[in-house]
């Protein structure tokens, strides 16, 4: 019988993603957070570089923490090498919690064009490359997704902080 | 002004006494503290399921009065 994911731990599922090696940018409110908006996210958001190396580690990656696709219907379906490489947007449930695997956020923007656009953080002794709160104010600021409305006002709340010095760690 | 104006530092509904304490945590500990949060959310919501569940199980209770 399929195992049913009803645990989130996206810490831990940050852990595993950098011990296997895979090259990411992390996006969406977790990367909110880690730069100190006080917001709460149910999933991980992360672009990923889509080159047939890191694809396949990353689906390697998938398989072993038991990712499925999230769906209505409730049908199981593992993801493919085809979903990683093309320039769709992947949601999963897995183990540690559900993780958005996108190709490409906001404006088209990839792996490519974002990572000079990250802040790099240390995590459990991993750098991990995360989308500069800056950016992600300036994305979502075009953005017509209703979720934005209530965190907005944070997000650039916080940014102002920074800005201003305040006692960011990063 | 008003006190619970200069503690809670509200404006445009942005608590940013809250944003504060966040700058202050390290990023792997920013991480964490979401972690937890959603765990406090989740356990809360099964409380509030259960909690359902057993009240729509139960008998109604007449309702007590005091003379």
């Amino acid at each position: 019988m399929e195992e049913k994911h009803t645990a989130t731990n996206l810490s831990n599922l940050l852990k595993h993603l950098n011990n296997a090696g895979i090259e990411f940018v992390l996006v969406g409110g977790l990367a909110a957070v880690a730069q100190g908006a006080p917001i709460s996210t149910f999933d991980m958001d992360i672009v990923h570089r889509r080159t047939d190396d890191n694809i396949r580690k990353l689906l390697l990656f998938l398989k072993s923490i038991g990712a499925t696709q999230r769906r209505p219907d409730d049908k199981i379906i593992e993801p493919a090498e085809e979903d990683l490489k093309g320039k769709g947007h992947l949601l999963l449930n897995t183990r540690f919690g559900p993780l958005d695997v996108l190709a490409f956020i906001e404006k088209g923007l990839g792996f490519d064009e974002l990572i000079d656009n990250t802040v790099e953080i240390e995590f459990d002794g991993h750098k991990v490359y995360v989308l500069s709160l800056e950016t992600i104010v300036k994305l979502k600021q075009d953005s017509n997704d209703p979720k934005n409305n209530y965190r907005m006002p944070i997000l650039e709340e916080t940014l102002r902080q920074i800005s201003e010095g305040g006692n960011n760690k990063e | 002004m008003n006190p619970l104006t200069k503690i809670y530092d509200h404006e445009g509904g942005v608590d940013k006494t809250l944003i504060k304490i966040f700058l202050e945590m390290t990023p792997e500990d920013r991480l964490l503290s979401n972690d937890n949060a959603i765990r406090t959310i989740l356990e809360l919501r099964n409380a509030v399921k259960h909690g359902r569940k057993t009240h729509r199980n139960q008998p109604k209770q007449p309702v007590k009065t005091f003379k």
